[in-house]
């Protein structure tokens, strides 16, 4: 009998039933056949110890529920968005509370959270302050009266049992800084991947404005039947002095030191363009001549997300983390301050009662 | 086409059956290639998406085939974008690999990773591919209907692109 031929032996060795019964014994009983098998055995746990292997185990459904997002969306033409959140509404645990929810939404927003929010463009890769007039914030006009929201996932934090849990829920490690003494113990929690979509509508749109009994510009045909979809998460957070999953729920104490890391959010446009978009949203009544300027004067729009900060409330500069460009805003009766930045796709923020210095050495720390 | 009393189709209840059934391979098998969770989860969200944009009626005879060839196409496209490679190479190197308290250990399983991601970047299109879909656990059955080579020339090939790996490994190894 012929000896095996490489291919015989190599289904062998993953699909012995399915090589014919005399060739299997054929290999069995001649030592070049054994020999030639024992090669190819070889070579393939070395080529699976490169490999990646098996994996973690993969959550179908929620992926799923990402998809039908998406796929309702669709994903043709790419632009950034994000909605900022109106200072005004957030109530959690008063100022302090309300401006570490300012950074942490940074990375994680859920579209129908925060109702009166303010749409805007661009793709973050770095972060810049534009102050937010007294009064302003009420009068913008949310994303509920420009279309239809949907949301699929990442609605809450779920607390995770350690670091390692945590990790492995995220999917990234995180090297996370020395805490220093007296911050308190840590906590670890995880909001899930989500993705939030906003399907423009004059109709809908028209129906705000009669509710309201507001005169609003017709939404350009160019806009109406668009859908923004941004995909956010997961999102991993440590808090050191009050529990994780609970530091953006209303009403609970803000850490002594939180830090927070997601993927930088990926944003999809069909049919309007950012410029579309753009144009549109600083146009609507309630927006400021000036607050329209300051955002329409950033350099890169498509790259640098605005972050409002309300005048008198909080103040902001430009930092540098690491190497890159961060943001540092401190509330205004100095005790709570916080960083945000973006680094190796990821976007990372950094909150505390601990001091400018003290956190930026914290933040440069965190990878 | 018919809907039920949700407004969805019984295509749309068929698609979903197929994305939670092949949802954890179309993973794996980009897994095999990226060496990253993350990544891999967004090659196979780009996968499905594409699918569901091709085949928006009903699905083809042998959905997990095009699933399959297509996602193990779209995650060596990926490795090979250097663009994307260098924006994100010092986070995925971190991924997809067994903490170690030595940062020696640490640097040295990292860069494994990236020399692994290159040599399957380097390998002919079809060796890669290959590799990716038996070790992210297809049979050789199911590999010949996702590439369309014969079920008896799935060995054979297999093991070269062993082979090409060992070699470009090598090759790196030595530079």
């Amino acid at each position: 009998m012929r000896h095996a031929t490489d291919g015989t032996l190599r289904r062998m060795i993953d699909e012995e039933w399915a090589v014919p019964e005399d060739l299997r014994r054929h290999v069995a009983d001649c030592g070049l056949c054994r020999g030639r098998l024992a090669e190819l055995r070889s070579l393939a746990d070395e080529t699976q110890g490169l490999l990646a292997g098996a994996g973690a185990p993969q959550d179908a459904r929620a992926a799923l529920g990402r998809q039908r997002v998406l796929q309702d969306s669709g994903r043709e033409a790419q632009a950034g968005v994000w909605r900022l959140p109106r200072p005004g509404r957030l109530r959690w645990g008063g100022a302090l509370a309300g401006f570490f929810a300012l950074l942490l939404l940074v990375t994680a927003t859920p579209v129908g959270g925060y109702a009166r929010n303010l749409l805007l463009i661009f793709q973050p890769k770095q972060f810049t302050a534009v102050p937010l007039a007294p009064g302003q914030a009420k009068t913008l006009i949310g994303p509920e009266a420009l279309g239809a929201l949907r949301q699929s996932g990442g609605r809450s934090l779920q607390a995770a049992q350690d670091l390692a849990s945590l990790e492995a829920q995220v999917g990234f490690r995180m090297t996370l800084p020395a805490a220093p003494a007296g911050v308190g113990a840590p906590s670890y929690a995880v909001l899930a991947q989500g993705a939030q979509s906003l399907t423009f509508s004059q109709a809908t749109l028209a129906a705000y404005a009669r509710s309201h009994d507001l005169n609003l510009p017709a939404m350009p045909a160019s806009i109406s039947g668009s859908t923004l979809t941004v995909t956010t998460g997961p999102v991993a957070v440590v808090s050191y002095g009050a529990p994780a999953a609970q530091i953006v729920q209303e009403g609970s104490a803000p850490p002594n030191l939180a830090l927070a890391e997601a993927p930088v959010p990926k944003v999809y446009s069909t049919g309007a363009t950012v410029a579309d978009i753009e144009t549109y949203v600083l146009g609507l009544p309630g927006v400021s001549p000036q607050l329209a300027g300051e955002i329409e004067a950033i350099q890169n729009p498509t790259e640098t997300l605005p972050i409002l900060v309300p005048t008198g409330q909080a103040t902001s500069q430009s930092v540098e983390v690491g190497g890159a460009q961060g943001l540092w805003v401190q509330e205004s009766s100095g005790k709570l301050g916080g960083v945000v930045w973006t680094s190796g796709g990821h976007v990372f923020t950094v909150v505390g009662t601990l001091g400018e210095t003290e956190i930026l050495r914290l933040a440069a720390e965190l990878k | 086409m018919p809907l039920d009393d949700r407004g969805r189709s019984r295509d749309d209840d068929a698609f979903d059956e197929l994305f939670v059934r092949e949802w954890p391979r179309v993973v794996r098998i980009a897994q095999q290639i990226t060496h990253s969770l993350p990544r891999s989860e967004e090659v196979a969200q780009d996968v499905f998406l594409a699918f569901h944009r091709r085949f928006p009626d009903e699905l083809p005879e042998r959905p997990g085939a095009w699933l399959h060839r297509s996602c193990a196409r779209a995650a060596l496209n990926d490795v090979r974008s250097e663009r994307r490679r260098r924006s994100r190479e010092e986070r995925e190197a971190r991924l997809g690999t067994v903490p170690a308290p030595d940062p020696g250990e640490v640097a040295a399983a990292r860069e494994e990773v990236r020399a692994v991601r290159e040599a399957l970047g380097r390998l002919k299109a079809g060796q890669a591919e290959l590799l990716a879909l038996r070790y992210g656990g297809l049979s050789y059955n199911e590999i010949a209907q996702a590439t369309g080579v014969p079920v008896g020339q799935i060995g054979t090939r297999l093991h070269r692109a062993e082979m090409s790996l060992r070699r470009e490994m090598q090759h790196a190894a030595r530079n």
